[in-house]
C-alpha cells in the first residue's frame, strides 16, 4: 500500500512540475510560435498540443534532461508542418526562414529560449508601467519616434516626455534587475 | 558600398541581387562580419517582436490542456488480468484515500496577493485584492480578510455570502462593496446593493455609497464625497478638473492611507485631471508630483504633502 500511496505522490509531483513547465514557458512559447504561423489562435493550438503530447509522453521525457529545449523543439516543428501544409508560406517572413530554413532536425538552444522568456518579461515589465510612461516608452523605444515627434502626437512638451522616459527606464530597471543584457539592448535602441 | 543599408535591406527581404552578393561575400570574408550581421538581425528580431508581442489567456490555455490531459489518461487504464484489476483498485482506494486526507486538513483555500490580483471563487464572485492583502476562503461562501479587497459576490439569495474582517462580519447576498481592514480600523465602502455589518451586537444595514468605518467600539456611517461607486467597481481613479486637495483625499482613501495636509494657502488652485487604473500608491504619487510638482513624502501610514507648484 505505500507503494501505491507513493505512486500517488509522484503523479501530484509531476502535475505540479507540468504546471510550472506551462506557466514559465506558455506565453513565450506561443509568441515563439505566432512568429512562423502568424496566427496567434493557431500558435495557441499548436502550443496546447505540444503540452499534451509531452504530458502523455513524460516517462520518456524523465530521461531527457532539457525539457525546455525538447518543448521549443516540438513547437517550431510542429508549426514549420502546419505551416507547409497549410501552404501558408506567403506569410513566413525572409527572417524565419533565414532562422529556421534547413535545421529542423536541430535542437534549439537555451539562447533562443532564454530570448523569447526575455521578451515576454519586458512586456510584461512595460505593461506594469503607469498608463503614460509606458505609452510613451514604447512609442520611443519600440515604435522608435523621435522625442519631439512623440510630444506632438501626445500633445506634451518635450521636456515632459524626457521626464517619462526616466521615468520608465528607472522602473525598468528596478524590474529587470538581472535581465542586464537584454536591458542594455532595449535603452540604445535609436 | 553601404552596408548598413544593405544589411537592412537583406532583414526587410528587399535587396537586389548584385547587393546580396556583396553582402554574401562580405558575410563569407570573417566569422566576425556573420557573427556582427546574426547579431544586427537578432536585435531588428527582438524589437519586432516585442512590436508584435501577442497576449494570450493562460488559464484558459491550462483548462484546455487539463481536460485534454485528463480525457487521454482514462482509457489507458484498461487492466488485462485480474491482479491489474486488483492493482488499479487499490490504486484507486489509495487514491481517494490520499486526497480525502488532503481535502481533511486544508479544507480553507489561502490567498495572499503579492501583487494586486483578481481571484474567481467557485460560486461565480469575484474579488480584487490588493497587493499584499490576504483572504482565506473557509468554506463555499464563508472568507476572512486582511487588507484590502473589492468584492464582487454572485447573487444567491439561498446562501448569504460572509465576509469576516478584524471588525466584526460582513453579510450579503449578492452586491459589490469593498473592505479595507487592519488591526487598527475597518472601512466597509458599499457600490452596489445592500451590506449589513454586525459588530459587537451591534447591526447596521449600508446603502449604496455609503461608508463605514469601525475601529475599537465605534461605528461611524457616512457619505464620502470623495469617491464614487464607480472608482472601486473599475479599479480606476479618475479626476476631472478637481482640486489638488480632493485628488490626494480620494487617494488617501483609496490606498487606505491617512493625509497630513501641511499646505497654510486657502486657495486650491491645482487642477487635476487624470486617471489612475489598478497602480500602486508610489506609481500614483509620483505621476501626481510630475503634474503638479508636489512636494511629499510617505511615511509609514501616511502621506506629507508639503508644497505644490502649479
Amino acid at each position: 500500500l505505500l507503494l501505491i500511496v507513493c505512486e500517488v505522490e509522484t503523479l501530484i509531483l509531476d502535475k505540479i512540475a507540468f504546471k510550472t513547465l506551462f506557466d514559465d514557458h506558455y506565453r513565450p512559447l506561443c509568441n515563439f510560435a505566432y512568429r512562423i504561423t502568424g496566427d496567434i489562435d493557431q500558435a495557441e493550438d499548436i502550443v496546447q498540443d505540444v503540452y499534451v503530447k509531452l504530458w502523455n509522453n513524460k516517462e520518456m521525457l524523465q530521461k531527457d534532461k532539457n525539457v525546455r529545449s525538447f518543448i521549443y523543439t516540438m513547437v517550431r516543428n510542429h508549426a514549420l508542418e502546419i505551416v507547409r501544409r497549410e501552404g501558408i508560406g506567403a506569410r513566413i517572413n525572409k527572417e524565419i526562414l533565414y532562422l529556421h530554413t534547413e535545421e529542423t532536425e536541430d535542437m534549439i538552444d537555451d539562447e533562443e529560449i532564454e530570448k523569447y522568456r526575455l521578451i515576454d518579461k519586458i512586456y510584461v515589465s512595460i505593461r506594469q508601467l503607469p498608463p503614460k510612461c509606458g505609452e510613451v516608452f514604447t512609442l520611443s523605444k519600440v515604435n522608435g519616434l523621435t522625442y519631439t515627434q512623440i510630444a506632438e502626437r501626445l500633445d506634451i512638451s518635450v521636456k515632459t516626455v524626457e521626464n517619462h522616459i526616466g521615468k520608465a527606464l528607472k522602473l525598468l530597471r528596478e524590474m529587470l534587475a538581472e535581465s542586464t543584457v537584454i536591458f542594455i539592448i532595449i535603452t540604445t535602441i535609436p | 558600398m553601404n552596408f548598413k543599408h544593405s544589411i537592412i535591406k537583406y532583414i526587410t527581404g528587399s535587396e537586389a541581387a548584385e547587393e546580396k552578393a556583396a553582402l554574401d561575400d562580405w558575410k563569407a570574408d570573417s566569422e566576425e562580419n556573420l557573427a556582427a550581421l546574426k547579431n544586427i538581425v537578432d536585435m531588428q528580431q527582438q524589437v519586432s517582436i516585442l512590436k508584435n508581442y501577442q497576449e494570450v489567456d493562460t488559464s484558459r490555455a491550462w483548462a484546455n490542456i487539463e481536460q485534454k490531459i485528463q480525457q487521454n489518461d482514462a482509457p489507458k487504464q484498461k487492466p488485462n488480468y485480474i491482479l491489474k484489476i486488483a492493482a488499479s483498485l487499490l490504486f484507486i482506494i489509495a487514491a481517494i484515500f490520499v486526497f480525502n486526507k488532503i481535502n481533511e486538513g486544508n479544507n480553507s483555500v489561502e490567498y495572499l496577493a503579492t501583487t494586486n490580483k483578481t481571484i474567481d471563487l467557485q460560486d461565480g464572485s469575484h474579488i480584487w485584492m490588493q497587493k499584499n492583502s490576504k483572504l482565506n476562503q473557509t468554506s463555499y461562501r464563508n472568507v476572512s480578510l486582511d487588507g484590502q479587497a473589492y468584492f464582487d459576490i454572485a447573487k444567491d439569495p439561498k446562501t448569504p455570502f460572509e465576509v469576516s474582517t478584524h471588525h466584526g462580519k460582513i453579510t450579503v447576498l449578492g452586491t459589490e462593496f469593498n473592505i479595507i481592514t487592519s488591526k487598527d480600523k475597518t472601512q466597509i465602502y458599499v457600490s452596489e446593493g445592500k451590506v449589513k455589518v454586525e459588530y459587537a451586537g451591534k447591526k447596521q444595514i449600508l446603502e449604496v455609497s455609503q461608508m463605514i468605518t469601525i475601529s475599537e467600539n465605534e461605528m461611524a456611517v457616512a457619505s464620502s464625497p470623495f469617491i464614487k461607486p464607480v472608482h472601486w467597481k473599475n479599479k480606476i481613479l479618475s479626476f476631472e478638473n478637481n482640486n489638488l486637495r480632493y485628488v490626494l483625499e480620494s487617494v488617501a482613501i483609496y490606498y487606505n492611507i491617512q493625509l497630513d495636509w501641511q499646505i497654510k494657502a486657502k486657495e486650491d488652485q491645482c487642477k487635476i485631471n487624470t486617471v489612475f487604473k489598478d497602480e500602486t500608491l508610489e506609481d500614483v504619487m509620483i505621476e501626481l508630483a510630475l503634474i503638479s510638482g508636489l512636494v511629499y513624502e510617505i511615511k509609514g501610514k501616511t502621506i506629507i504633502v508639503k508644497s505644490y507648484k502649479c
